[in-house]
């Protein structure tokens, strides 16, 4: 994690995800608990296979609180066949030039437009989603940056 | 492009991404194509369809792209649409990328592919947008 290279604190980072989170508990109507209990319900009955699914619109959404902007995303949950693997495949698109900013460029398949970012297996601790905004937005923001 | 050339491209992209161009009596994509339209069958390796059409643009333009594919599924198989993202490597623009009606923004685009005529119309399109960037 490098956090230091970002132009914004771990408080700030921490007030995004947050704020993202209040905002989900908003739109489903749901009643008021924290992202640490929600978590923690889900480490103790982690077959509850809808739940991914909240992980990476949380990290969307506080993404797009701290650069600012409203991006273009796609992501997707990596499987086998046993069921999810803890990794998220992410592709943003400014909306604006259309610039893909989770592209890679690999010696070995060329451009990638993927972003992946993976947790240890299926067990999601509070750091772990701060870890994943902070590396995500290693990768996006340099690019922003550059358009 | 005539849609012969398209089709040779579609045909040639795969024989080499099935491996039947190893094989005696190969099928040909349109054969596969009909086959996974009568019979849906889930074992179908049914990337090969996506993998094709982008192979086939490559061909046809010379160029490589970045490219994301999704096979859709509905409550018991494939449906027989498949989303695309498509980025231009040199520029790194999202070629796929359009306004919706709500004025957010799309990455993917969907396509239909159940027959030889569905795949010339999605490389057809490709073509456009490569063309248009």
């Amino acid at each position: 994690m490098q956090l230091e290279q970002l132009p914004y604190t771990e408080e700030q980072i921490k007030q995004a995800i947050e704020e993202a989170w209040q905002e989900l508990l908003q739109e489903a109507d749901a009643e008021d608990y924290s992202l640490e209990e929600y978590l923690e319900h889900y480490r103790k009955y982690w077959n509850d296979p809808d739940f991914p699914n909240d992980i990476p619109e949380i990290i969307i959404r506080a993404v797009e609180k701290l650069i600012g902007k409203s991006l273009a995303w796609y992501c997707e949950l990596v499987r086998d066949p046993s069921g999810f693997t803890g990794e998220y495949s992410f592709i943003a698109v400014d909306p604006q030039t259309r610039k893909c900013l989770t592209y890679r460029q690999s010696t070995f398949d060329g451009v990638n437009v993927h972003y992946f970012l993976s947790v240890s297996g299926t067990v999601i601790y509070y750091e772990d989603i701060i870890g994943l905004v902070i590396k995500l937005l290693n990768k996006i923001q340099p690019e922003l940056v550059t358009e | 492009m005539e849609r012969e050339k398209i089709i040779a491209a579609l045909e040639t992209a795969f024989a080499e991404i099935s491996g039947a161009k190893y094989e005696d009596e190969p099928e040909t994509f349109a054969e596969f194509l009909e086959s996974f339209k009568k019979f849906r069958d889930p074992e179908t390796p049914v990337y090969w369809i996506p993998w094709t059409v982008e192979e086939a643009v490559e061909e046809l333009t010379g160029r490589k792209f970045g490219w994301h594919e999704d096979a859709f599924k509905d409550e018991w198989n494939y449906t027989g649409e498949f989303g695309f993202i498509c980025v231009d490597p040199e520029t790194l623009r999202c070629l796929t990328a359009e306004r919706t009606d709500d004025e957010r923004c799309a990455v993917s685009v969907v396509f239909p592919i159940l027959s030889i005529d569905d795949a010339v119309q999605a490389v057809e399109y490709f073509l456009r947008l490569v063309q248009q960037a």
